[in-house]
């Protein structure tokens, strides 16, 4: 529902040049989708509105593509998730990305949503997110993360960064991950496993004039798969998600809204690496991978979550 | 010839024989055209918050930034500094007094701003009015900055608020509730006592019913069993539209208000002057109280703005009200080896007073001897709301039944119907000295038949199995579960305290009718709307027992003049209720009218102009000449003589000579007071389910309705009810729980992102709706309620499927993966 919206400038950029000027000028904001953004503004969530929005949609030529060059995946950042999951190459030689963007928030906002926006949201937890920056947290400037001592049912269970142990909410950055993907910039490519960080109140690496501007997906003949948990199948954010990409001895594993950062499962890529995939060792690996688990006091059951989504993305792949 | 019934002196009033009119065309037909379908589904219906009128201006209220808290000082010279901004009423200004803040879990206040505070979100402290609702929310969030709160202790849990030791919530605040302490009332068949106290231990009052002697049954009963569960985390009503009060005075001395509001009810301002429009509210589950205080604030507000409408917004829905459901409930029952009950004891800790444990006990079965306590402890989570109400109570009739059935080693359904009755009899003895005597068919008896049609629906006697025994080749469990209940809302008076204040005052009935010069039937009253099919259903009785078209009535809600006493006014909140209560009116209206028609029929018609002649009146033979009233009738809208149908005339051939439209008002009696409506009406449901392990998920794989409504009007209408019903109801249990921050008691998940309410998309398999009519109710055609009992009485159901999949019984009544996990030891 939210609060009506205060007066800000709206800027339609024409070029990626424009919209990261606009952006470099300082208390201004993207739009894409705007299922992230307007949501954040109608809160009044973060210390400052934003006093110019600028869109990225009239940028020409337009970042809304998907398209195979080289065997490699290009997509616009701002494609459509629901472009991305119906897309016949997504569907056939990248499969796990394709179940993730179809596994995103519900179809009217995969219809709006776009995967550069997927990979750029702020984080959901609930303090972090409640109106009127109620609770000034430590991803806002303030001192403390409520979570911590608070209700973290949905939070972190591999620990906390900077003291914070929100959950990054995207589906599609798990998938990106295990496919080895790069996130193109207008200032420079970072491989995705690079691309989060714990920022404030920013969930990525990029500087306040950056925007994504593409999605690189090498080539890949193996099987991938994704795999969500989430109280609604229809519409929620993912309690514990998971994409793996298997080719050959090549393992690659990554949970997500386990922890600040999509988490890279390296012991359970140990763990089934250059095995048969079948329940046994598919139960072995979801064991592994959270054998360091941290878990606060009201998310212990997330534990048992993550072991069994990596367990069944394994099965998916086999 | 049509017989009138219950209508003429001396006639005895027996509503659930009047049969359906002959040759029904439109009651129990598919296909009738929703006639407000349009305007919902295209968006173009006009919503309480839709509404702009010139000169408006808004109004927000501060909400309590923590759980129980009070105001210590607050600096309003920088929010009244924001432009826009006309006034902020203060708490400390003048408070506004009114008669209750309905809320069990806390001592009543008489305020509606008040200082202090018992649960976040609570409104309280300053009211903001500006010119726009931009300016109102700047200023509130300079003023929340500018505003010091002393913290105060809270409990969030109520079985820690009564803890010996506990710390007292309210230790200065007198005992004030709706009992006389050691008042002890005998009702012709039970006991109530009630036991006031002053704060021990953050609790208030014990409530103690008795029916029969269960303590002496008990001890003679073959077997014992007892058992607890608790709803530890409450749900909420929370729904689409938020709540928004519009006020304006529209009289110089501000005396006379008129009001927009979406409330459930149309008389939630029955406490001033006024006139109130009840808009379309979309999606919520709803209780005249939710929108009482907002109500008052938004009159205060307008008291301020010379005449001018002013808008009180809340940013959400009601998300700070829970429902009355929840707590810890054990239980102890006594019973035979063929699984007959014969005594039940309940220990109930529950924060609300309207929550009867053994309510539908009462209704489903015919144990003769219970005894209930209900301890009501302070708790600092938001007022409750009746809605989706019955939940609980439908589980503790369910849960005796399956345990019973569990050591027994029978099937529950089995157990269920050994046991049907209602109100300390069994169906057999119900069967000879209720339905035989009153005329009801005593060959149908509605639990065995929706049980035999429910079961076959899904296989019941090939999937059913002992708990915790199928593991499906998927590695899920696979488990079947299985919920009944009386049908509810009965009986044709359920509003009988409505309409014996007008016939004390010798007023005219709640609903009007007019035949019209052009032969048309218009309905009118006021009527708040909550989204079920109303209007379509009252039209369709009218039409068929007029014999009219469809489209030749008109049933207009209007708004209420003068307060809502005087008015004309459908029965305002409560979806089965409603339509039981205000078909008897509508019935009896036609009745009226029809018989009315057919007088007008055989007299002579005034001349169409209508003046006198200088020799009197000029008058036109009857429209049928020497014929009665009883050898006519009427169909298609057409008057037609009985013995030749080719004699007729359009209902406008006569009407149109009227003078003025023909009205016509009644006020139905109440049922013999020394009647006992036993309920005979049953419903069922089953669900099948597959758990998994790994996770503790619950797909639904197929879930089975039957409903006994009696009689059914709209098909379509009854159907989406149960459909809409499964969906909220298990959601409950299943999905729904609200969270709080332990520290400060702030509700965490008050938005529809966070609180998870199940969508369409969230169920996998089929719901099978069946609905059979056995007449069996206490209204006309035998038509009983189909509103909230759906959505009330699967709230648990996933919990016996569960049960039934993974052989172990949940501590709670939630099913969701964490608490599943948890039975399964994973946790």
């Amino acid at each position: 529902m939210g609060n009506p919206l205060r007066d800000f400038k709206h800027i339609n950029a024409q070029t990626i040049n424009e919209a990261t000027t606009i952006l470099a000028s300082g208390n201004a904001e993207a739009i894409a989708g705007g299922t992230d953004i307007v949501g954040t503004m109608k809160l009044y969530l973060l210390r400052e509105y934003p006093e110019t929005v600028v869109n990225l949609k009239t940028i020409s030529p337009s970042l809304d593509y998907i398209k195979e060059e080289g065997g490699m995946l290009k997509i616009g950042a701002l494609t459509r998730l629901e472009d991305i999951a119906k897309s016949n190459v997504v569907q056939s030689k990248w499969a796990g990305l394709a179940e993730a963007a179809h596994r995103t928030a519900s179809p009217h906002i995969r219809e709006v949503g776009t995967i550069g926006g997927n990979i750029c949201q702020l984080n959901r937890c609930w303090y972090f997110r409640k109106k009127n920056n109620h609770y000034d947290c430590i991803r806002k400037g303030g001192n403390m993360c409520y979570a911590m001592a608070g209700e973290n049912r949905y939070h972190s269970i591999f620990g906390a960064v900077a003291a914070c142990v929100a959950v990054n909410p995207s589906d599609t950055a798990p998938a990106l991950v295990a496919l080895n993907a790069t996130i193109k910039t207008s200032k420079r490519d970072i491989p995705a496993e690079e691309f989060w960080a714990v920022k404030i109140p920013g969930s990525t690496v990029l500087d306040t004039d950056e925007i994504v501007t593409e999605i690189q997906v090498p080539a890949f003949s193996g099987k991938s798969a994704f795999v969500k948990f989430a109280l609604r199948s229809s519409i929620d954010f993912p309690i514990v998600n998971c994409a793996a990409a298997i080719d050959g001895s090549n393992v690659r594993i990554c949970l997500n809204a386990v922890y600040n950062l999509p988490y890279r499962a390296t012991k359970a890529e140990e763990a089934i690496s250059g095995k048969t995939i079948d329940e046994a060792s598919a139960e072995a690996a979801g064991t592994a991978a959270v054998s360091g688990a941290m878990p606060l006091a009201y998310n212990k059951w997330k534990v048992q979550i993550a072991k069994a989504m990596v367990k069944k993305c394994l099965l998916a792949c086999k | 010839m049509t017989t009138y019934y219950g209508i003429e002196p001396g006639e005895k009033y027996k509503p659930w024989l009047w049969p359906l009119p002959k040759d029904t065309k439109y009651i129990g037909k598919e296909g009738i055209y929703r006639k407000d379908g349009f305007m919902k589904a295209s968006g173009t219906v006009k919503y309480c918050r839709d509404l702009t009128m010139p000169g408006m201006l808004y109004a927000k209220t501060m909400e309590a930034p923590h759980a129980h808290c009070k105001i210590i000082a607050m600096d309003t010279s920088r929010a009244e500094a924001v432009p826009g901004v006309r006034k902020i009423i203060r708490y400390d200004e003048d408070p506004i007094w009114y008669g209750i803040f309905d809320s069990f879990r806390a001592p009543l206040t008489p305020m509606a701003l008040p200082t202090e505070a018992w649960f976040s979100g609570q409104l309280c402290g300053a009211t903001i009015i500006a010119d726009t609702e931009l300016a109102c929310e700047e200023a509130m969030r300079i003023l929340e900055k500018d505003t010091e709160w002393e913290r105060l202790p809270f409990y969030l849990d109520w079985d820690e608020a009564i803890k010996p030791g506990s710390t007292p919530i309210y230790p200065d605040r007198e005992l004030i509730n709706h009992y006389n302490p050691g008042r002890s009332v005998e009702f012709p068949d039970f006991t109530l006592s009630w036991t006031g106290f002053e704060n021990k231990n953050n609790m208030y009052g014990e409530e103690i019913q008795e029916y029969g002697d269960a303590d002496s049954a008990m001890t003679e009963a073959t077997n014992t069993l007892e058992f607890s569960f608790k709803e530890s985390l409450p749900d909420t009503l929370a729904g689409i539209e938020a709540q928004v009060q519009i006020a304006k005075y529209i009289d110089a001395s501000n005396t006379i208000v008129e009001t927009w509001e979406n409330g459930q009810g149309s008389n939630s301002i029955h406490q001033t002057d006024g006139i109130s429009h009840c808009h379309y509210s979309g999606g919520r589950f709803g209780h005249a109280f939710n929108v009482l205080q907002g109500d008052l604030l938004a009159k205060r507000a307008a008291l301020e703005t010379n005449q001018r409408p002013v808008c009180h917004l809340h940013d959400r829905s009601h998300f700070y009200w829970m429902g009355e459901e929840f707590g810890t409930y054990k239980m102890k029952v006594g019973y035979e080896d063929n699984g007959k009950i014969t005594a039940i004891k309940i220990q109930n800790i529950n924060c609300c007073g309207i929550l009867d444990p053994e309510n539908k006990i009462c209704k489903s079965t015919g144990c003769e001897n219970i005894h209930v306590t209900k301890t009501y402890p302070y708790q600092n989570i938001g007022p409750y709301s009746c809605y989706r109400h019955g939940g609980a109570q439908a589980a503790f009739l369910n849960e005796i039944c399956h345990r019973i059935a569990e050591d027994l080693n029978m099937d529950p359904a089995e157990v269920a119907m050994i046991n049907d009755g209602a109100d300390g009899h069994s169906m057999e003895w119900i069967n000879e000295n209720v339905k035989k005597k009153y005329g009801f068919d005593a060959t149908r008896d509605s639990l065995n038949e929706v049980i035999d049609i429910g079961k076959k629906a899904i296989d019941w006697n090939n999937k059913w199995h002992e708990p915790g025994t199928k593991l499906l080749p998927n590695g899920k469990y696979h488990g079947i579960g299985f919920m009944y209940c009386n049908s509810w809302h009965h009986r044709a008076d359920d509003n009988s305290s409505f309409l014996k204040y007008r016939r004390e005052r010798d007023m005219w009935g709640p609903i009007g009718l007019g035949v019209y010069k052009s032969g048309k039937v218009f309905v009118e009253g006021a009527h708040n709307e909550v989204g079920v099919n109303r209007g379509t259903t009252y039209q369709a009785i009218i039409a068929d027992e007029i014999g009219l078209n469809f489209d030749d009535v008109v049933v207009k809600f209007i708004d209420e003049p003068e307060g809502s006493r005087s008015s004309f006014r459908f029965r305002g909140h409560g979806g089965s209720r409603g339509l039981i209560s205000n078909a008897v009116m509508a019935i009896r209206l036609a009745q009226k009218a029809k018989k009315m028609i057919l007088e007008k029929a055989c007299k002579p018609r005034m001349n169409p102009g209508g003046y006198f002649d200088l020799y009197g009146y000029q008058w036109l033979e009857p429209a049928f000449p020497n014929k009665t009233p009883e050898e006519l009738d009427i169909k298609d809208s057409m008057v037609f003589e009985i013995a030749n149908p080719n004699n007729k005339q359009p209902i406008s051939a006569i009407t149109t000579y009227l003078s003025r439209e023909m009205f016509v008002t009644d006020v139905p009696p109440d049922l013999d007071e020394e009647l006992h409506t036993y309920p005979m009406g049953r419903q069922c449901y089953f669900m099948e389910v597959e758990v998994d392990p790994d996770t503790g998920h619950v797909d639904v794989i197929k879930d089975v309705c039957v409903y006994d409504a009696g009689k059914i009007i709209s098909p379509e209408t009854c159907h989406s009810q149960m459909i809409g019903g499964t969906y909220m109801g298990y959601g409950r249990s299943r999905v729904e729980e609200v969270f709080f921050d332990p520290n400060d008691g702030v509700r965490l998940n008050d938005d529809l992102i966070n609180y998870p309410i199940n969508l369409i998309g969230d169920i996998k398999g089929d719901i099978d709706v069946h609905l059979i009519e056995t007449g069996l109710n206490w209204a006309p055609y035998g038509m009983g309620g189909i509103g909230e009992s759906p959505t009330a009485v699967q709230t648990h159901i996933t919990r016996y499927a569960v049960h039934n999949a993974i052989g172990k019984w949940l501590d709670e009544g939630k099913t969701t993966p964490e608490y599943v996990l948890k039975a399964l030891g994973k946790v």
